[in-house]
Parts: C-alpha cells; structure tokens; sequence
C-alpha cells in the first residue's frame, strides 16, 4: 500500500463557503487520490487555464508532496527535476487543492531587480487576505542577485528596505486589533515584524529547478537558504508505468487496431528508454552529457501522431489515385472490346 | 555562521580576532530528545494510551534515524544538497502534530504517520535509490 498523507479529501476548493474539514489523513489506495485529483484537475480547469495532465502514480506521489509542503505554515519547497517532469503543472494543481492562489512573476523585456523588487511588494500588500505559492523557476532568474531576494524571504521573511518607512504603517493597520487582543505591545516597530512574521506564514516559495549542469549547485551554495529553509522533493526521471500511462492517454484518440495498441505503446516506451540507457554511453565517448526529458517524450509522441496522420492521408490519396487509374483502365478495356 | 568546511569558506582570522567569538556547540541527544518529546507529548494529551506511551520511543527512533543518515549521507560535490539539520526534525514533528485524534487513535496508525513523515522529509531529497534504500531499512 502506498504512503500517501493529505488533509485534502474532502476539500472543495471550489466552494470557498463551505466548510471545509481539513483533517490529516491516511488517504489510502493511489485509486482513490487519482479520482479526487482528477475532478480537482477538472475544476481547475474551469477557472483556470486547463491543463492535459496524466496523473499517473508517480505524479501523484509529488503532488501529494507538494501539497503537504505548502500546506505548513511557512513551508516552502524546492523541487529538482529535468524540464517537463512536471513540477511546475503538479504545483499549480497542488495549491489550487490548497485553496491558496498562484503568484508568479511574468518576465517582460528589460525586466530588472527594480521590477522583481516591485512584484515583491506586490506580492506582501496582498499576501495576508489569502494564502499564497510563490512559483519560482530556473527561467525567472534573470540575474542571480534575485535569488538573494528569495533567499532574504526564506531565511528571514521579509527583504530587506524592500518598504520605504511611510508605507509599513499602512500595511501593518489591518493587524491592529488582532495584535491587541493577543496583548502584544504596540510600537512601531512591534507592529512591522507582527507583519512580517504573519505574511511569512502565508508565502509559500516553490522553487523549481533543473540539476542540469552545476547551475544548482553553486545556486545553492551561494545562497545557502535555498536548501536549510525548504523541503526538498528531488523528481526522478519517470518510470515505466508513468511512461506507458502517458503514451496510452495521447494514443486514445489516434485509430488504430486493438492488436496493435498495445505494441505501440510498450515500443515507444521501449525507445525513450533506450535513448536514456544509451545516453549514459554517449557521456563516456563524448564528455558530454545529452539529457532524455519528459518534454523530450511528450514531443516524440506528439511527432508520432503527426507522421501517423500525415502517411496515411498520403497513402490513402495514392490509394485513390490507383484505383481512379484501375477503372479508367478497366473501363477502357471494356469498351476496346465493345469495338473490336 | 556556519563552520567551516563542506563549501563554507573559513573567516579570516585577522577578522576574527576583532570580534568576540562565541561557539553554540550542537545540542546534547537527550536535550534534543527533551525538545521533541514534549512537543509530541502535549499534542497527544487528549489521544488514547497506547498513542502516549509510544511517543518517547517515536522520538528516539527519529534521532537514531537522524544521526544515521547525517553519519552515511555526506555532502559531496554531486550531492551538494544534503544537508541535514535540526529544522529538518522540526519538519518531521510538524508533520506529526497535524494528526487528529479522529483519526489517528491506534499506535500503528502513529507508526505509519511517522513512517511518511520521515520518508517525505529525509528520503525525497535524496537522488539515487540506494540512498533511498538506506533510509527505509
């Protein structure tokens, strides 16, 4: 049996009136969180951008991971996996599970620190009405002096002089009478790390990183918080099941013979495998490492369905332009006959 | 700061001689086990016996689990991110401290919970299935 913990099994994400009963749990057989997520996947759909995802079992191991990493107050994560593995689709359904909201920032031309610094304050004025994940990834890093930034919130939750003085008045106001009742005391500065230490709890950083090359490594040793202050969920390349789970869900819509359904799969499965058996060759002969990833797969299948489309309209249009030939050969046969 | 050694850089020691120094050695085993041992025990007050009496022995099989990877797992160049602290068995007690008293009433129940809590704090980091096979023997 797997081991699979969640408090999301009766949540409704949807149905932000109801009340919602987050119990941690024993959430049993991968067959019962694969229906739950399966309607949470439709229902982000609706509000959001749908997203063709296969939850196979592996899959849903991380985004039970992940759910339970952001669910902690503070918890953040840092997900390593080669592109296309799924970490940043798994963290988008993993916070809508969560009730909380997505926060990313969108890269424009010439986007600096001044830029980055500004969706940060953005990020604070609304993090403590509703809970919010923080995606972060290997493309966002315009300059390494962002990770600075991130490692700042990690480790001490808030940037430094990220707020001119007039602001963190106004941002600390709403937490007035919650800071009275508690009995705290009220000076301005009191007032500013009740802020901080309340907005801590509700970012929730996901970092999503490739382990591609030695980018990761001095990342995190120069910014040591990346790895003491989050958890850590280190993606493998997909296994066999979560393989053929994928290339049967792209091939349902393809026609082909039942015989030969099944064939295709285990035969694509098979080449994706062997590219990365062969790739660990490849490395000793050529130094250089060639990297077989999920989107690798993804395009692969994707290609085999276009080819497959695109040779049989072609032998179907020479199939009729053949028999076209063979009745006007035919015919002509006859009517030499009729003359003769 | 850290010490150094493992990819932290030593001070200099012209530096350092202008400052006083204070060295906070790491916490003896029983305080650690004091430490963690209340914070379950208060959370399981309400819960039936058998829970209770396994709590004591929940905390010293995760600090012989901790010092058993901390000793076969070392930092290396490839695996730069093993890295094991006191916030990691933090994680593990917060995660302990979800559970509910509907739904965690029997100690195997308890014993399962620590056992994924462990697995997702400690193994999930780790990059190769032989690391992963020494944390779960």
């Amino acid at each position: 049996m797997p081991i699979l913990y969640g408090d999301y099994a009766l949540s409704d994400p949807t149905d932000e009136e109801k009340e919602d009963p987050r119990l941690y749990e024993d959430l049993g057989e991968y067959e019962n969180v694969r229906v739950k997520m399966n309607k949470l996947l439709e229902d982000y759909g609706f509000e959001n951008k749908p997203m063709n995802l296969v939850l196979f079992n592996d899959a849903l191991e991380h985004l039970t991971k992940i759910h339970r990493i952001i669910r902690f107050p503070k918890g953040s994560g840092l997900l390593v996996g080669v592109g296309g593995s799924g970490k940043q689709s798994l963290t988008r359904l993993a916070t809508f599970t969560a009730g909380f909201e997505m926060f990313t920032i969108s890269l424009v031309r010439g986007y600096k620190e001044d830029n980055f610094r500004e969706d940060l304050r953005e990020l604070y004025r609304s993090v403590l009405k509703k809970p919010k994940t923080f995606m972060f990834t290997d493309a966002h890093v315009v300059e390494e002096g962002f990770l600075e930034l991130i490692n700042n919130i990690l480790t001490i939750g808030m940037v430094p002089a990220l707020f001119p003085e007039e602001e963190k008045d106004g941002l600390a106001q709403p937490l007035e009478d919650e800071m009275r009742k508690q009995g705290l005391p009220e000076q301005k500065e009191f007032r500013w790390s009740y802020f901080v230490t309340r907005s801590r709890e509700n970012i929730h950083i996901v970092l999503a990183m490739s382990p591609a090359g030695d980018t990761l490594r001095l990342r995190c040793r120069n910014f040591p918080g990346l790895v003491s202050n989050t958890s850590i969920d280190w993606f493998f390349p997909w296994p066999e099941d979560a393989l053929s789970a994928v290339a049967e869900n792209f091939l349902v819509n393809v026609k082909l013979d039942d015989e030969i359904r099944q064939p295709i799969t285990d035969h694509i499965v098979m080449i994706h495998q062997s590219v990365q058996e062969y790739s660990v060759d490849f490395e000793v002969i050529y130094k250089r490492k060639n990297f077989s990833t999920p989107k690798n797969y993804l395009d692969f299948i994707d290609n085999y369905i276009k080819f497959l489309a695109n040779n049989r309209k072609f032998i179907d249009s020479q199939i009729r332009r053949l028999e076209g030939g063979l009745t006007t050969l035919a015919k002509a046969q006859e009517d030499t006959e009729l003359l003769s | 700061m850290t010490p150094a050694g493992g990819g932290n850089n030593a001070v200099d020691p012209r530096l350092m001689s202008l400052y006083s120094t204070f060295n906070i050695t790491f916490p003896s085993k029983e305080a650690i086990e004091k430490i963690y041992t209340s914070i379950l025990q208060r959370h399981v007050a309400e819960f039936p016996e058998e829970v209770q009496t396994s709590v004591p022995k929940i905390t010293s099989a995760t600090l012989s689990l901790y010092f058993q990877i901390c000793e076969k797992l070392p930092r290396t160049p490839v695996k730069f991110h093993y890295i094991f602290n006191l916030r990691d068995l933090s994680r593990v007690y917060e995660g302990l401290t979800l559970m509910t008293i509907d739904k965690f009433s029997t100690k195997d129940s308890l014993i399962r919970l620590w056992r994924n809590e462990c697995m997702r704090v400690f193994s999930d980091r780790l990059v190769n299935e032989t690391d992963k096979q020494l944390v779960n023997d």
